[in-house]
């Protein structure tokens, strides 16, 4: 994921709206065959679900948050955003080696140092990962899902994702430019 | 259990059908496809996606409302044809508050993370 | 990386303090609210909406951008960005044109095996087999009195619901977010009425919904025994049973009981003590189980 280009001559991206309409078209496949749209964090919080199932399964047992994946006789991994998590990174990977921009770069503005940027995405994953489950969903599962099918909830949710960033990029503006 | 089998139109009850190795592999190649467009449209690259907030790059919101207005049309498209039973999709439930304030949080992480 | 291992330790920190906000987290649950229940506007006029929007943000967006970056705009696209948006809008229309089908058009275009189940009379259960879903605690029975108010109130099933046909596709959503072991029985004084109600509640596409056979009239004629006991005990004038009224057809949907007051429920017949019975009928319910959904 930290996984960008810069070598040699990487293949352009895509224009934006022809990469957006195949993406609509994947979105639609997806609730075309399944009834269910896209997800990426619920797939995470499985894995969370999991681990911590195995180190202290009695955490697990006392949360009744974590009892809806894990604890008991239930198989936190077994389900299918998980191995939809496997396919987008196999396929985010697939794409960025086919258009040869596969190598390892980190993604920053010039004012910060390499160390500064991981520690920032450390952090700001930390900060989106809380508010995802907070939302019950994240960009792809609440957003784009909720926001094709038309849920009054997703298109808030994602209203107000771009209102909490417009809202403080201004102060944070010394990582990216 | 017999009828499950001609039930047309989508969504499909792939899981009765093909029981779950076929549902994930299904799901695989879905999120396969997600991850790929994903890429090729920019998504792996967080000065493009942070550029969003800085207004150089709207990357983000054209892709992501492109997805939406064209998966939208198709979904509701083929639920008028006949072809895709709306009620049976998945709608995200609505908890409006907590939405909210789940997107305002996840907005700043995205300001400070990159992605 | 890094931002992975984040997310996954935000994740954790919310699984595991997500109780203490637990109270706010599950406030404002307005369930499956879609933008057309928010703004009482048919599906096609929200998506040819949602459309144009989009094309004057797209529109917006690039002239921001020009004007942020100092850039001109690239007009060589042009052409391609008007052909896709004409397109797209083009389709939107015809979605709005065309329209949502309504629950019996829904019926007949999504559900041609219930046609024939409903002719094969694979979906009309007979009053034991209700009965013996009443008293199965494995299985949550919905039942649903389609009558008028007035018949209701003469006399009902315990627990049955009072629902006019009009409420049924807006009740269907409520519905449809029942456990998957629910079962949904219909039920009018005979059939038609329950069998209209049972179009509309398949077409919206609610699993495992049945009609009651022969209905409430059957329902009477199974279990309106009279109790030897209660007449006894002297309960007998407040439960006199309700006698059968010779000259209503069958068939007509009409309810074929005379009853001496409006008690609803409180006739023995609304509540028949399952162990009192033998269930003797051919099974017809088969509960369908449901594919996981969601999201994240």
């Amino acid at each position: 994921m930290t996984v960008t280009a810069k070598k040699k001559k990487p293949a352009p991206y895509a224009n934006p709206y022809a990469a957006g309409a195949l993406l609509g078209v994947v979105l639609f496949a997806a609730f075309f065959l399944t009834g269910s749209g896209l997800g990426a964090s619920g797939a995470l919080q499985r894995y969370i679900a999991a681990i911590q199932d195995f180190i202290s399964p009695n955490s697990v047992n006392q949360n009744a948050y974590l009892l809806k994946y894990a604890g008991g006789d239930r198989e936190p991994l077994d389900n299918w955003l998980v191995y939809m998590s496997i396919g987008i990174v196999a396929g985010g990977f697939v794409s960025a080696w086919i258009h040869g921009r596969l190598s390892f770069t980190t993604g920053k503005g010039p004012r910060i140092s390499v160390r500064t940027r991981w520690l920032m995405a450390f952090l700001g994953g930390i900060i989106m990962g809380y508010g995802a489950r907070f939302a019950r969903g994240c960009t792809s599962g609440q957003g784009l899902s909720g926001g094709t099918v038309l849920s009054v909830g997703s298109w808030a949710f994602l209203l107000a994702v771009f209102a909490g960033a417009y809202a403080v990029a201004y102060f944070f503006r010394r990582l990216w430019i | 259990m017999e009828h499950l089998f001609v039930s047309f139109p989508g969504p499909f009850p792939i899981q009765a059908m093909y029981g779950k190795i076929g549902f994930y592999t299904v799901t695989l190649l879905i999120g396969f496809g997600f991850g790929y467009m994903l890429e090729i449209g920019g998504f792996a690259k967080s000065e493009k996606l942070a550029a969003q907030f800085y207004l150089t790059d709207m990357t983000v919101f054209k892709v992501m409302f492109s997805a939406i207005v064209v998966a939208m049309v198709l979904v509701f498209g083929a639920a008028a044809l006949g072809g895709l039973d709306y009620n049976r999709v998945f709608v995200n439930e609505t908890y409006l508050w907590p939405g909210i304030v789940g997107g305002l949080i996840m907005g700043v992480g995205f300001v400070i993370g990159g992605y | 990386m890094f931002f992975v291992g984040g997310l996954s330790v935000g994740i954790f920190i919310f699984s595991n303090t997500v109780d203490r906000i637990s109270d706010f987290w599950n406030s404002s649950y307005m369930g499956r609210y879609t933008l057309m229940d928010w703004l009482h506007l048919p599906t096609g006029v929200i998506v040819a909406g949602i459309v144009i929007l989009a094309m004057f943000l797209f529109w917006g967006a690039e002239v921001v951008e020009n004007a942020v970056n100092g850039t001109k705009p690239d007009k060589s696209k042009t052409k391609y960005k008007l052909i896709g948006a004409a397109s797209i809008s083009v389709l939107a229309l015809i979605v709005a044109f065309i329209g949502q089908p309504t629950p019996l058009e829904r019926y007949q275009k999504f559900f041609p095996d219930k046609a024939e189940q409903l002719a094969n009379r694979e979906v009309q259960i007979e009053p034991p087999e209700l009965l013996s879903y009443i008293a199965n605690d494995h299985v949550r029975t919905v039942m649903l009195d389609v009558r008028d108010e007035a018949d209701y109130n003469l006399f009902h099933i315990k627990d049955a619901k009072n629902v006019s046909i009009d409420e049924l596709p807006q009740l269907s959503k409520e519905l449809m977010k029942m456990p998957a072991n629910t079962l949904f029985v219909v039920m009018s004084n005979d059939e038609a009425r329950a069998t209209e109600a049972w179009k509309i509640l398949v077409g919206e596409s609610v699993d495992n919904v049945y009609i009651l056979e022969g209905g409430i009239n059957n329902w009477l004629a199974t279990y309106n025994i009279v109790n030897e006991e209660e007449r006894l005990k002297g309960t007998a004038i407040a439960f006199a049973p309700p006698e059968p009224i010779a000259t209503a057809a069958t068939g007509t949907d009409t309810l074929r009981y005379e009853f001496p007051a409006a008690l609803g429920d409180q006739y023995p017949a609304a509540e028949p003590n399952p162990e009192e019975y033998e269930f003797e009928f051919t099974p017809k319910v088969k509960l369908k189980t449901k594919q996981p959904a969601g999201g994240g």
